[in-house]
């Protein structure tokens, strides 16, 4: 798995863990018909994404995370959607290529598409 | 002239995926790659794993054969429904082994508020939940399908 994958799977179920920090949104997937009753695992989850990224990785998502409330932020047209600075040409991925990133503007980990 | 051309064009992330395989993940990577062609979602590996993770932690299927699994990603461009048939069944881990034949796959980007992801999971899990509906989008023609889903996907 490469990094990029990994982070991006941190993140969803940082987003999934957030859902489900909220009882009033629990009670609204029972409602529909989910069984929300497996959640359970998301700890165990979360330890095994973790574990599979390298350390300075999961330090830079934490950061961002605790800082801005998320761990990845997405760029859209060479613009850091986090603090709206324009990043330079030189650093963006080859065409049709992904890459993490560190915003130069506000250290948050990005995910540059 | 220009009319008739516009009108024969098939309108993007409304379109029924017909899903050929028996299996849970193979539905799933299915329509994940028609989502990625339709350019709802960048790259589609480690969405998928995100989605069956997500299945395990909570199982998306509603039964009465639906299943409505779903996932707020960064990887995600822009909120948008993928909703794939099966006429043969797929092992979806249903209470009491029941093969689900109709897919919502929900796709909601990162950015999006909890609150409006569940408002669009309720509208489609409400939408399958009505019989004649999920009949019609089950065993309807393509024609019959793209109009629920446009209708839904307007709020009609």
């Amino acid at each position: 798995m490469s990094t990029l994958d990994a982070l991006i799977e941190l993140q969803d179920l940082d987003q999934f863990a957030e859902m489900f920090a909220d009882p009033a949104n629990v009670s609204r997937l029972r409602r529909l018909g989910y069984a929300v009753e497996k959640r359970e695992g998301l700890e165990r989850e979360r330890e095994r994404l973790v574990g599979s990224l390298e350390r300075r990785w999961v330090v830079l998502y934490e950061r961002s995370l605790a800082r801005y409330g998320r761990g990845l932020t997405a760029v859209r047209a060479r613009v850091c959607q986090g603090c709206f600075i324009t990043l330079p040409t030189s650093a963006a991925p080859p065409p049709g290529e992904a890459m993490v990133h560190l915003c130069e503007g506000c250290a948050r980990l990005l995910y540059w598409a | 002239m220009a009319i008739a051309d516009l009108t024969s064009l098939p309108v993007l992330g409304i379109e029924r995926v017909e899903l050929r395989h028996k299996l849970r993940v193979s539905a799933l990577t299915q329509l994940l790659t028609a989502a990625s062609v339709r350019g709802i979602v960048r790259g589609s590996t480690a969405l998928l794993e995100s989605v069956q993770r997500l299945e395990r932690l909570l199982p998306s299927a509603l039964g009465k054969q639906v299943a409505v699994p779903q996932v707020r990603s960064i990887a995600v461009e822009r909120p948008d429904v993928i909703v794939g048939r099966s006429l043969r069944g797929i092992e979806w881990d249903a209470p009491g082994g029941e093969l689900v034949r109709l897919v919502v796959l929900v796709l909601t980007p990162a950015g999006m508020g909890v609150d409006s992801h569940l408002d669009r999971v309720q509208q489609y899990a409400h939408l399958v939940r009505q019989q004649r509906t999920r009949q019609r989008l089950i065993e309807g023609d393509d024609d019959t399908a793209r109009a629920i889903l446009t209708a839904a996907a307007e709020g009609r």
